[in-house]
């Protein structure tokens, strides 16, 4: 059976709609740790050069 | 002191969590793949179709476990939120506050599938029984912890008041799993038992294994990754931080 509006079969809807979810499951904390780090990293550069700039 | 308790403190110090986060992750998520795949090919093209819901019948190897994950992760939060609660665990707050979103898509999931193979079987995309319902309600407690954990700015006193409310959501659990037996509903009763016969046939039920297996492994993994980015978040500015931004 396929479904009208989308010209996609019921089975590969559940199987898409699946893996989209699980994709997001997997980037998102992935991107959040990327945020993280860069964060981090750019405050210890400023640290850095205010330590070796004190004027 | 108990070995296990002992690894247990010494693994809870957010340097060794960050550690072994760093490190079983990858892990979790490998085997999570693995098995997934194995386990999809098997249910999309090794398996025999169904003689009474046909092609449909594969949509139930990704939905029955993510029903399955749904409840399971809810429990691990809700056991998480109590241990954070009473002794005050950083390792344990993460932990709970972490698993809402994965718990929350395996959720989605479930409805979703659900209501894709609904339309075929029943004639409908959705129906407001018991058994759905209460899934429906658990997807929105889910975006409760998610939203008042997000909400208050202390990221510890965020994570406390989330506890408790994802402890007080714990009652929707057993209604979700026994809404079936309670009451009267369009949801089918459970095929495959613990105790007692399936009845689903043995040809049919080793990809379903995998993609469980793979479930949980993808939990573990997923839980790991999105516990390590907390982590680091919450402590961006100890000492202990800057060995793991200048390691690649």
């Amino acid at each position: 059976m396929h479904l009208d509006f989308l010209g996609m079969d019921f089975l590969g809807l559940a199987y898409a709609v699946s893996a989209l979810v699980l994709a997001w499951d997997y980037l998102a904390p992935r991107l959040q740790l990327a945020r993280v780090r860069r964060a981090i990293a750019q405050r210890l550069r400023r640290a850095a050069a205010k330590q070796a700039d004190p004027a | 002191m108990n070995p296990l308790l002992l690894w247990f403190h010494q693994t809870g110090s957010p340097p060794n969590f960050d550690r072994f986060c760093a490190r079983w992750a990858p892990v979790a998520f490998a085997i999570a793949m693995l098995s997934l795949a194995v386990g999809v090919y098997g249910a999309l093209f090794v398996v025999p179709a169904d003689a009474n819901q046909h092609e449909h019948f594969r949509i139930l190897y990704i939905h029955v476990p993510s029903a399955w994950m749904s409840l399971f992760i809810y429990g691990a939060m809700a056991i998480q939120a109590l241990i954070a609660l009473v002794w005050r665990i950083k390792a344990c707050e993460i932990l709970a506050m972490a698993s809402a979103p994965i718990g929350a898509a395996f959720t989605a999931i479930t409805l979703a599938t659900g209501s894709i193979w609904g339309r075929p079987t029943w004639g409908t995309w959705w129906d407001w029984d018991a058994r759905m319902t209460s899934e429906l309600v658990l997807l929105f407690i889910y975006f409760g912890v998610m939203g008042l954990y997000a909400a208050i700015e202390d990221r510890r006193a965020a994570a406390r008041a989330a506890s408790f409310l994802a402890l007080v959501g714990a009652v929707n659990v057993p209604i979700v799993h026994f809404a079936v037996n309670w009451w009267n509903t369009l949801h089918q009763g459970a095929t495959i038992k613990l105790l007692g016969p399936s009845t689903i046939d043995s040809s049919m039920v080793w990809p379903l294994v995998l993609t469980v297996i793979g479930t949980k492994a993808w939990y573990v993994g997923s839980l790991l990754q999105r516990s390590r980015a907390m982590n680091l978040e919450q402590e961006a500015g100890k000492d202990w931080v800057r060995g793991v931004v200048d390691a690649p």
